[in-house]
């Protein structure tokens, strides 16, 4: 489970990476981004091995909607080397677009399960940036794309593995900056009104910043 | 009787008791190095103040073929070149100071308006060509563009015109009675500074190499993607000769991180991959060289896979050694050297800094595990030097398996102070004068190093100072 901790954690830095090396000046570099990919897909797949082993030991049936959500998320992450790599002959559009996408990503922030600091010199902390998840104004395009069925997320499941960990009161298996469904369940179920609301908005807008950063490319 | 060969020539050695010393006498001039070798503070460039400002952090630094010219770049564009005072004849054994001979604005900042980017000023490779007639060419790059500068000297002027005063006003020809044919007359040495070709618009990608080819006619350049083959005289085409981009850039699992002519042939070029891969290209087997000659890879070793392995592995400079045998690559926590001959591993491999290998997370982290280090061979290709953190830069003697970590620092900047070996500790126990890993300053970091083609006196670059060390002379 650390393990798992550990890769949520590094997918998470290493798209707020993605997502400021955008602001750099010179634009993004191809070597950088490559790399950035290259951790986040590992950080996937240990994850998601870590996952399967855990489920084999023979969880709740209710778990496999947590790796659909981070099918999702990852699924953008291998069209990552594609954002970058394509925008240059094309970036023209990113100049506008990083100004709207600024309000939308939440950076997230490294948590301290980092085992070694490196040194207490004040020079070298390293950028830390704020977790909290802004109420985001949710893209209307991306949320299509993200509905759609031909996303491979499987939505019934989604729901019914809401119902579940709420009733189990089990909130802590949920990670918190990976998109979550339960936005779009509840406008369609017209179910449980915004309980988790506050957490979903701020995974949704995440995502929703992810996918507008592909789109965009 | 021993024939030995070198890139100097070949001598015949006395096998003997003392042949090591033989070699070193026989290859005398070139420059040892390593643990035998004291190396004092000589000089230090740049401001002295904590705060740095981003335009004079140092982004390249680079030794001319004589080592009489030290060229430095920096993220504002600009180029310094300093030059060794000739050796005072008085102290023989005191060799010539570095001091200011030129400096210039190379690259500005620019727009591409196309693709609404600003494309950073930062010069990113210095290459000097060899000298040809008094003046003396480099090749100046940043990301996009690469520039020839043609700097030379000017100590005479031509003084007495009929038509014009001395100082540039038209004299009224009803005045000028006589006539007398100008003299050139001495004046204050000043060196200029001009730009004698552009090659733009040749890339779509970030530039991060250049190297002049041993025919001294053609260079080429490199980009993530592309290498791009010029003529040095000729501004307005070049030809691609490796393209690695793939028609889906969803597909794109490398890049290109460096790129180098080999030393003597002139057909002969290497790159090297985000991958840990290098290539050696033959350009006589096709125009575009995408198949390589070679492909020099070493197999991962399975126990260092971590989250961070593959970026680490990432090949940050190649060089090739003067004898054009061997070639040199750095990658995050190695150097490796390869023998031209064997593709399957590399003959020998210095652990840089493997205490940090525990800490690639943290690195990750606060963006250093991308920091791209840069590496040099000594004149006769036996002691190799690389730079790490905390100001340190550590040399490799291959002859005598022997290492060596070494500090540029302000404290120890006292004329001829020799350089004290540091040490740090892994973890356990610290040992007096030791530094732990935890108190490393991971902002003070030696990207650049440069060694002069024949003594031994290195160019260390900091974040925005350039130390020059000599070794101890008797």
């Amino acid at each position: 489970m650390e393990l798992n901790a550990e890769a949520k954690r590094i997918m998470a830095l290493s798209l707020g990476k993605l997502y400021s090396s955008r602001m750099h000046r010179g634009g993004m570099k191809l070597h950088r981004s490559l790399q950035l990919s290259l951790v986040m897909r590992s950080a996937r797949d240990i994850y998601f091995t870590a996952k399967l082993e855990s489920d084999a030991a023979g969880r709740q049936p209710g778990a496999p909607g947590e790796d659909e959500e981070v099918a999702m998320v990852t699924e953008a992450v291998p069209a990552q080397p594609a954002g970058p790599a394509a925008a240059d002959p094309q970036q023209s559009e990113t100049g506008t677009e990083a100004h709207t996408e600024t309000e939308l990503s939440p950076e997230p922030s490294c948590a301290p399960a980092v085992t070694q600091p490196l040194t207490e010199a004040p020079s070298n902390v390293p950028a830390r940036t704020e977790c909290k998840p802004k109420p985001a104004q949710i893209v209307t395009p991306a949320d299509k794309e993200n509905a759609s069925p031909g996303s491979g997320c499987a939505v019934p499941a989604l729901a019914s593995d809401r119902h579940t960990r709420k009733r189990r009161g089990n909130s802590a298996a949920e990670p918190e900056f990976l998109p979550s469904k339960k936005a779009r369940m509840e406008q369609r179920k017209g179910g449980e009104s915004g309980l988790h609301s506050g957490s979903c908005r701020g995974g949704a807008s995440l995502a929703s910043a992810l996918f507008r950063t592909i789109v965009a490319f | 009787m021993l024939l030995v060969e070198d890139g100097l020539g070949i001598c015949v050695v006395h096998l003997s008791l003392s042949l090591s010393l033989s070699l070193s006498l026989s290859l005398s001039g070139a420059g040892g190095g390593g643990n035998d070798v004291q190396w004092c503070f000589s000089q230090v460039k740049g401001a002295i103040d904590d705060d740095v400002a981003e335009a004079d952090i140092i982004s390249t630094v680079e030794f001319n073929h004589s080592g009489e010219l030290l060229a430095t770049g920096d993220k504002g564009g600009r180029v310094v070149i300093f030059q060794q005072e000739p050796e005072n004849k008085s102290q023989p054994q005191c060799r010539g100071e570095y001091n200011v001979y030129s400096t210039f604005q190379s690259h500005e900042p620019e727009f591409d308006y196309l693709k609404s980017l600003e494309i950073e000023e930062k010069i990113n490779k210095i290459r000097w060509l060899p000298q040809k007639n008094a003046a003396q060419f480099l090749l100046s790059t940043n990301d996009k563009t690469i520039k020839l500068w043609k700097i030379s000297e000017r100590d005479k002027r031509p003084e007495g015109y009929n038509l014009k005063e001395e100082d540039g006003r038209y004299r009224d020809p009803t005045t000028v009675t006589t006539l007398r044919v100008p003299v050139f007359r001495p004046m204050d040495l000043m060196v200029e500074a001009s730009p004698r070709r552009v090659f733009a618009n040749a890339h779509t990608y970030h530039i991060n190499s250049i190297s002049v080819n041993s025919d001294y006619e053609t260079y080429l350049s490199a980009d993530d993607l592309r290498v791009n083959l010029w003529h040095l005289e000729i501004t307005d085409r070049s030809f691609n000769i490796v393209d690695i981009k793939p028609a889906n850039m969803e597909e794109l699992t490398e890049v290109i991180t460096a790129t180098e002519f080999h030393p003597n042939q002139c057909n002969t070029f290497v790159y090297s991959s985000s991958k840990g891969t290098i290539r050696l290209c033959d350009m006589r087997e096709s125009a575009l060289c995408d198949k390589h000659s070679k492909l020099f890879e070493e197999p991962e070793d399975p126990s260092n896979r971590s989250f961070f392995s593959e970026i680490i592995s990432s090949i940050s400079d190649v060089k090739f050694s003067h004898n054009g045998r061997y070639m040199m690559t750095r990658d995050y926590l190695s150097v490796k050297i390869w023998d031209l001959n064997m593709e399957s591993r590399p003959v020998e491999t210095y652990q840089v800094h493997e205490y940090l290998r525990s800490k690639l997370c943290s690195l990750y982290e606060n963006d250093c595990i991308f920091d791209k280090f840069e590496c040099c061979w000594n004149g006769n290709d036996s002691v190799v030097m690389t730079g790490s953190y905390n100001n340190f830069f550590r040399m490799f003697d291959r002859g005598q398996k022997k290492d060596v970590t070494l500090e540029a620092s302000r404290e120890s900047s006292k004329p001829r102070a020799v350089l004290k070996p540091r040490k740090v500790s892994a973890g356990g126990k610290r040992k007096k004068d030791e530094i732990s890993v935890d108190s490393l300053d991971f902002n003070k970091k030696i990207l650049h190093t440069a060694w002069h083609p024949q003594e031994n006196i290195i160019a260390v670059a900091t974040t925005n100072n350039l130390y020059i060390f000599q070794d101890k002379l008797n």
